[in-house]
């Protein structure tokens, strides 16, 4: 028998954050912890979550397990629940129960053949920053309006992110000593779509650090943690977009 | 009453053509399209006419917010329904359509759009008008001679008959759906939930924007008069958002579909591509079509949206949403999500606003034909370059989607 015990407000970041690039995904459950990888329809965005044991208050598995869910489902659970609440879930045939407090709801799970599990794309850079997600986001943020790409320009200077339509441009610098870490040995740029980074950025919460590694025209990878104690940990990919 | 053409072609030339060879570069014949209406004014018309209205109904947009109503039939009884149906233009040639918009005599009263709400008898019975599912025999009578109005064909007015101002209407029996007529009646309905529900009973598209340019949907208070331009690109928009509603979620295209029509004067081009929702639709007018006189090379202008939406109003026109509509009916019948690129090549001759009716229903036929199956984007290139007239650059470089399609995916860095 399955049966979990997880803080709401750990759930909700998680289901938000790959809410971000489908509505349904695959939880896998061994005995080190959970697993969750999804990739958009259009495989431009991938999101890779991983929650250990520990992050759960009680995990119990009988063996290797697999969840299938619709995240609208799951999200509309929580919102029965107070953030600061824990959630009791267990899994009975082809439902799964959540227990909040006074309140019981359960859900009924996707058959797990259709929904599938993406391989993971061999990606590895060089060069990266650390960066604060409120300075990331804004530097997003002022490109919105602007165009539907932005590019990403790393020297061992600074990191810049700039946008440019025919009439107008936007453009963040952060110079080096700003930034938390930064390694980088020559000049290296990047473009990538504008909405998939600006809703993954929104659905991860702002004390967070991002760690953006890319390289000349070549996928963009962001490591972070997440959850309340920060011991989940969370993958971003994201396919560049030629000029 | 008059017949006059803004070109000037020289006598010797449809001479030798006959309206056979289209000597004169244009995609009709103007002396044919003269030749067919003439005979529809033989009967004197000065401040009456009588005629079985298709129905059909203008509103103009000059002067917003005071307006100009034109309830409008041609001089002739009987089933007219084809004057006023899109996808029975889609089967006549060019000259036939052309003589029955200008055969159509309008009769013209000023509103102010707000007197939707509170209309009165004229606007009223003009609002019924616009609902009628079967032509209406009816009779106006005018203020002013209708002699003195003309009838002028140009490659700047959109093809429609004279007008005269409108004293007084009268009709037969106006024949309404119950559920048109129920919605109508409905004062706390949304405009935009009474169109899609009708859309939904299979009210077309073209009648929805006729009835909602007269006012008569929508919470009673709110109700307003819409110049007819407005409407149809506001019901093409709003049906189109709601079938995206539905369509997001659902399992994309597994190969990219590759659509092609050709029809006088134009090219219509269309990848289905797999992946989430983005749109594109683009329009390459070559020197000598309608709107572009003045160059000497095709102009390609191409608009664009991703997964959420425009924010703003796409440069390009009402044609944007016309071909948005036809690409999500074609997608809710596949049940399947994918991303149009739709592209349309519009060549010399070409030189009447015809309206966009014409995007949408050529693209509605060009999604009832099957489609060329292919593996990847640069297939779907290679195939449409054999078809389109200007040099494939110029598409793709304006084309957003094709630069997300050939480099956007992960795909290729994951190890087989």
């Amino acid at each position: 028998m399955t049966a979990l015990n997880i803080s709401v407000k750990n759930l909700r970041e998680l289901a938000d954050l790959i809410n971000t690039v489908v509505g349904e995904a695959k939880f896998k459950f061994d005995k080190a912890g959970m697993l969750v990888r999804v990739v958009d329809p259009a495989h431009v965005a991938m999101i890779n979550a991983e929650v250990p044991r520990e992050a759960f208050v009680e995990y119990q598995i009988d063996s290797d397990e697999e969840i299938a869910l619709d995240l609208e489902k799951l999200k509309n659970v929580l919102k029965l629940a107070g953030s600061n609440d824990n959630v009791f879930v267990r899994k009975t045939n082809d439902k799964l129960k959540f227990e909040l407090g006074t309140v019981s709801k359960s859900i009924t799970l996707l058959d797990n053949s259709i929904v599938t599990v993406p391989k993971i794309p061999q990606i590895s850079s060089e060069s990266f920053l650390v960066i604060s997600r409120g300075d990331f986001e804004r530097g997003l943020k002022a490109a919105e309006d602007v165009s539907d790409a932005i590019k990403f320009t790393l020297s061992p200077e600074e990191f810049t992110a700039r946008s440019a339509s025919d009439s107008e441009d936007s453009e963040m610098t952060i110079p080096k000593d700003m930034l938390k870490e930064i390694k980088c040995s020559g000049t290296i740029k990047s473009l990538y779509p504008l909405e998939y980074l600006l809703k993954f950025v929104k659905s991860i919460p702002s004390s967070e650090t991002l760690k953006l590694s890319f390289k000349d025209d070549y996928p963009l990878t962001i490591e972070f943690n997440f959850g309340g104690s920060g011991l989940m940990k969370g993958l971003f990919l994201l396919a560049p977009r030629t000029e | 009453m008059q017949f006059k053409t803004s070109f000037n072609i020289p006598a010797s030339l449809c001479i030798k053509c006959r309206s056979a060879k289209n000597l004169c570069g244009l995609s009709y014949c103007p002396i044919l399209v003269s030749t067919m209406v003439k005979p529809k004014f033989e009967r004197q018309i000065r401040n009456e006419v009588s005629g079985s209205s298709p129905p059909s109904v203008f509103v103009g947009r000059f002067g917003y917010p005071k307006i100009k109503v034109y309830p409008s039939t041609p001089p002739e009884f009987g089933e007219t329904g084809s004057y006023e149906t899109p996808s029975e233009w889609m089967k006549m040639d060019m000259e036939k359509f052309l003589s029955m918009r200008l055969s159509m005599l309008r009769g013209g009263m000023e509103i102010s759009v707000k007197n939707a709400s509170t209309p009165d008898s004229k606007l009223l019975d003009t609002q019924l008008l616009s609902m009628a599912s079967k032509p209406v025999d009816m009779e106006m009578i005018f203020s002013k001679s209708m002699l003195s109005s003309k009838i002028v064909l140009s490659e700047y007015t959109p093809p429609m008959g004279p007008a005269a101002p409108l004293k007084n209407i009268s009709y037969g029996n106006v024949k309404i759906e119950p559920y048109v007529e129920r919605a109508f009646n409905d004062t706390d309905l949304r405009a935009v939930r009474a169109i899609y529900d009708l859309y939904n009973r299979g009210v077309d598209v073209s009648r929805l924007s006729k009835i909602l340019s007269t006012g008569a949907f929508g919470v009673k208070e709110d109700r307003r008069a819409v110049p007819t331009r407005w409407s149809i690109t506001a019901v093409d928009k709003n049906v189109s958002d709601l079938n995206l509603k539905t369509l997001k979620g659902m399992e994309t295209v597994d190969k990219f579909e590759v659509f092609v029509r050709k029809t006088g004067g134009n090219l219509f081009m269309g990848i289905m591509a797999p992946g989430n929702w983005q749109f594109e639709w683009g329009e390459a007018w070559f020197p000598g079509s309608t709107w572009n006189t003045w160059g000497s090379e095709a102009e390609v202008e191409i608009d664009y949206e991703g997964f959420n939406g425009r924010k703003d109003y796409p440069g390009i026109g009402g044609c944007y949403y016309a071909s948005r509509l036809a690409a999500t009916e074609y997608m809710l019948k596949r049940k399947r999500m994918a991303i149009p690129l739709l592209w349309r090549e519009i060549y010399p001759g070409f030189n009447l606003p015809v309206g966009v009716w014409y995007v949408r229903e050529n693209l509605r036929e060009m999604f009832n034909t099957r489609p060329v199956q292919l593996d990847d984007i640069e297939s779907c290139i290679l195939y449409l370059k054999t078809q389109m007239k200007i040099p494939v650059e110029k598409w793709l470089s304006r084309s957003t989607i094709y630069r997300y399609l050939k480099a956007g995916s992960l795909d290729r860095y994951i190890a087989a």
